[in-house]
């Protein structure tokens, strides 16, 4: 593990590599993408058949944010 | 006040010192309030929880449309004494208070803790854990070194697009971020490019969190 017997500045536990932030941002859009191209398939499938989705199972869970609970 | 009494205060401070370290705390505005913590457990003690991690949980699988992981509720565990510390009324009352000068609020007494384990390709998108329940959110990281470019980094953004994306955390093992919840707490979890990515996540509950969702602990 990783010794943080030296305790750690601000700057060591904020990524400013601006590659790494390039590829953060790179999979947070993909999921994006996959998630709202889902959402819509899914919202076209319920109306034409009126099924209960994942996504509005997970929906239920945080009705404010995209997103269902504690994925921190 | 008895031998007795005095018997468990003793061992209560000495759990607390044994557990928790949280002592710095930077504390940062944007893109909405939260703080970052380099050392959170003792050393021994963030070696002895990410080992019974590693070994000795039983993960269990949850995948929605956005967010894929293993999960896991400190709740089932109150038999395993090995790490028991991570529930301790003395500690929790310790953390309780210190997470509460952090936040710049008082925090509730009832503590859910749970864990979370990502493996290669697992994820969570956006979202903001806007629960009524829920109130902070404090998450701590624990690992064997993972490189900057491994993938599972915690993400804060100002806005429900991958563009309003803010700050990037390091996967420094020990450290924590902690953050209030409501309609504007976005955050994220990157995809996990190689490793294994183990959090410890402390939910400090509200008056609206029932006994019937919740498996919480509760401070001293």
């Amino acid at each position: 593990m990783t010794s943080n017997s030296e305790v750690l500045g601000v700057d060591a536990l904020i990524e400013t590599d601006s590659k790494i932030l390039g590829q953060v941002q790179k999979d947070l859009s993909q999921e994006y993408i996959r998630f709202m191209s889902r959402l819509m398939k899914e919202r076209l499938g319920t109306q034409a058949g009126g099924s209960t989705s994942a996504f509005d199972q997970a929906r239920k869970s945080v009705p404010a944010s995209p997103g269902p609970t504690k994925s921190s | 006040m008895g031998a007795k009494s005095m018997v468990s205060s003793t061992a209560a401070i000495e759990a607390d010192e044994g557990v928790l370290a949280f002592d710095t705390v930077f504390r940062k505005t944007a893109p909405y309030p939260h703080f970052i913590s380099p050392r959170f457990y003792t050393e021994r003690f963030a070696e002895t929880l990410l080992a019974w991690l590693e070994l000795g949980a039983d993960w269990r699988l949850k995948e929605t449309p956005l967010f894929a992981q293993y999960e896991l509720g400190f709740g089932k565990f109150r038999h395993c004494t090995e790490i028991q510390g991570l529930w301790d009324p003395a500690v929790l009352a310790r953390l309780r208070d210190q997470a509460g000068r952090a936040f710049g609020v008082p925090v509730s007494a009832r503590i859910n803790i749970s864990a979370h384990k990502l493996i290669t390709g697992q994820h969570g998108s956006i979202h903001t854990d806007n629960e009524p329940g829920e109130t902070h959110r404090l998450v701590v990281q624990l690992n064997r070194g993972r490189a900057n470019d491994s993938g599972g980094n915690l993400v804060l953004l100002s806005g429900p697009a991958p563009a309003d994306m803010a700050v990037v955390f390091k996967q420094a093992s020990n450290s924590a971020v902690g953050f209030g919840l409501g309609p504007a707490s976005h955050h994220a979890i990157g995809r996990v490019r190689t490793g294994t990515r183990f959090t410890v996540i402390y939910t400090f509950l509200s008056e609206a969190a029932t006994d019937a969702k919740y498996n919480y602990f509760v401070a001293s």
